[in-house]
């Protein structure tokens, strides 16, 4: 009953956001469309340097110039999603909120820390860009390479980019729970991070060294997020087992950033940030 | 500079760390990248060594090569403001208080790692002395298009980070600073080249490698600070008077 009455509650509360967020798009369409323009922008710039090499280039390592399109296609789609389910109210860059103290503006609410988190950042209007131009890049990415879109691979295509969504966003809430302990020098730790993994995230890793393979592939989450899903989904000859590494990693990474966000708030709890100034401006 | 470089240390050296790593991360695979280019025998135009000391000065001195000033974000959060009660001209504090927030990344990881070099078989001495006035000049237009990008952010009505996406964007694809123009297509090269941001990191390192033709580098380099710090400096003066500052 509790469960029913939470999943109805968090469809209700995203359709609020969704109504707020096209309520912004009418109200200040200027503002919304450049909004919705620079997200596009910064994609596709991250993406066009790699492809642009690979273009002149003809492919990199065993990878034509199509694999590397499906790929940045793929990482842009990620990209898309989170902007479009984590970008309201910082909920994708918590860092910011803990180091701002803006936390404490939690407490308060009639909702549980996951219930605000988990809807708060919904913008399916304003930072819907990347998904539209990264669906786009995936459509070219999958005619050029001839692939043959079954039920099947449609569903492991969506269940390998659910899953890099959720690494996506449990690196960013791992690293942010730095901000408890330094709110100044971390708050926009969650930033540098998922900039340095969009950066590491478009490099085709069959080309490289197993040694820096492994790393992008386990301490550093980068080629989870789009290389090796690519990998999957482009070789469906590999062995099932293969499907279930994203599935545990992302389990697992999830399962760190819970605890070091909730040991954290302990932390927080007893200490507070005090950032602002009596006029409103930050320390 | 001084109280810049301070305020980038006071929690300690250690939270350089992040950075470091972070500019580790970014240097380590295009350097693999370009090794493995060499290796599967791609048609690049320039060598090998040449494309490893490029990435690597790129790296080391990202600050300089593409400067970015904190006046955005401060005018989103109110900081910029109290720039105007102290008795010297706002664009010359901003100036100093980023150059003073380059020295610890100079100090602590550009010059380690500049001096790591030869161990490392990357060639990092310019290949030509037009490389130093050609990053002076880098430098200074840095400075002017960084004031116009603010002013775009004050007309924004402070969306800092709409103005930051956009900024970034543009300057991470037409500065050079993260593939050399000469091998992106061939298509496109004329117009990268020619355009304002490609006097930015592209210029000196260009000359670093030994592949600019110094009339014509340095000349554009000339051109874009004579037309653009006139537009900087007059479009701040006008665009201060609408500034609007709540606090983040």
């Amino acid at each position: 009953m509790v469960v029913k009455r939470s999943i109805r509650r968090y469809f209700e509360l995203m359709k609020l956001y969704a109504q707020m967020d096209l309520g912004w798009l009418l109200r200040d369409t200027l503002f919304a469309v450049l909004a919705l323009s620079a997200d596009v922008v910064g994609t596709v710039s991250s993406i066009s340097g790699l492809f642009l090499l690979s273009w002149r280039l003809g492919g990199i390592g065993e990878w034509q110039r199509e694999h590397i399109l499906f790929m940045l296609g793929f990482a842009t789609l990620v990209s898309g999603l989170f902007q479009l389910f984590f970008t309201g109210n910082n909920t994708g860059h918590f860092s910011r909120r803990i180091g701002r103290g803006q936390v404490e503006h939690m407490w308060i609410q009639p909702l549980s820390f996951p219930m605000q988190l988990m809807t708060e950042g919904f913008l399916p209007f304003t930072a819907s860009g990347n998904v539209i131009s990264g669906t786009l890049i995936t459509v070219i990415a999958i005619q050029r390479l001839s692939i043959d879109v079954s039920f099947a691979w449609a569903l492991q295509f969506v269940g390998l980019l659910l899953l890099s969504l959720v690494t996506v966003v449990a690196i960013s809430y791992l690293v942010s729970a730095l901000a408890f302990y330094s709110p100044v020098q971390a708050e926009e730790i969650s930033t540098y991070v998922l900039d340095s993994l969009r950066h590491l995230r478009n490099f085709p890793l069959n080309a490289m060294p197993k040694s820096l393979q492994v790393t992008l592939l386990s301490v550093i989450p980068a080629g989870m997020i789009a290389w090796y899903p690519t990998t999957l989904l482009l070789n469906t000859s590999q062995p099932s087992w293969r499907m279930s590494i994203p599935l545990i990693y992302s389990a697992v990474l999830s399962m760190l950033a819970l605890t070091a966000i909730r040991k954290g708030l302990r932390y927080y709890v007893q200490t507070g940030i005090h950032r602002y100034l009596v006029h409103g401006h930050r320390r | 500079m001084q109280m810049s470089y301070m305020g980038r240390t006071n929690d300690g050296y250690l939270y350089i760390l992040p950075r470091i790593l972070v500019k580790l991360l970014y240097l380590l695979p295009m350097l693999v990248l370009w090794k493995v280019l060499a290796k599967q025998g791609a048609n690049l135009p320039w060598t090998l060594s040449q494309l490893l000391s490029y990435t690597y000065v790129q790296t080391l001195f990202a600050d300089l090569l593409v400067v970015q000033t904190e006046a955005s974000s401060w005018n989103y959060e109110g900081k910029l403001v109290s720039y105007f009660t102290r008795p010297y001209g706002v664009l010359r504090q901003l100036v100093a208080q980023t150059m003073g927030s380059w020295i610890p990344m100079l100090l602590f990881f550009a010059l380690p790692m500049y001096l790591l070099s030869p161990l490392i078989g990357i060639n990092v001495i310019p290949s030509t002395f037009w490389f130093f006035p050609s990053l002076f000049l880098c430098v200074m237009l840095g400075f002017a298009i960084d004031f116009i990008f603010v002013c775009v952010t004050i007309h924004l009505r402070g969306m800092a980070w709409l103005g930051y996406v956009i900024r970034m964007s543009i300057a991470a694809l037409f500065s050079g600073s993260v593939i050399p123009f000469s091998i992106m297509p061939i298509f496109l090269i004329p117009f990268l080249q020619i355009q304002p941001f490609g006097s930015l990191a592209g210029a000196p390192l260009s000359f670093l490698v030994g592949q600019a033709e110094p009339f014509r580098v340095i000349g554009l380099q000339v051109f874009w600070n004579m037309v653009l710090w006139p537009i900087a400096i007059g479009w701040f003066r006008k665009s201060q008077e609408t500034m609007v500052s709540y606090g983040g």
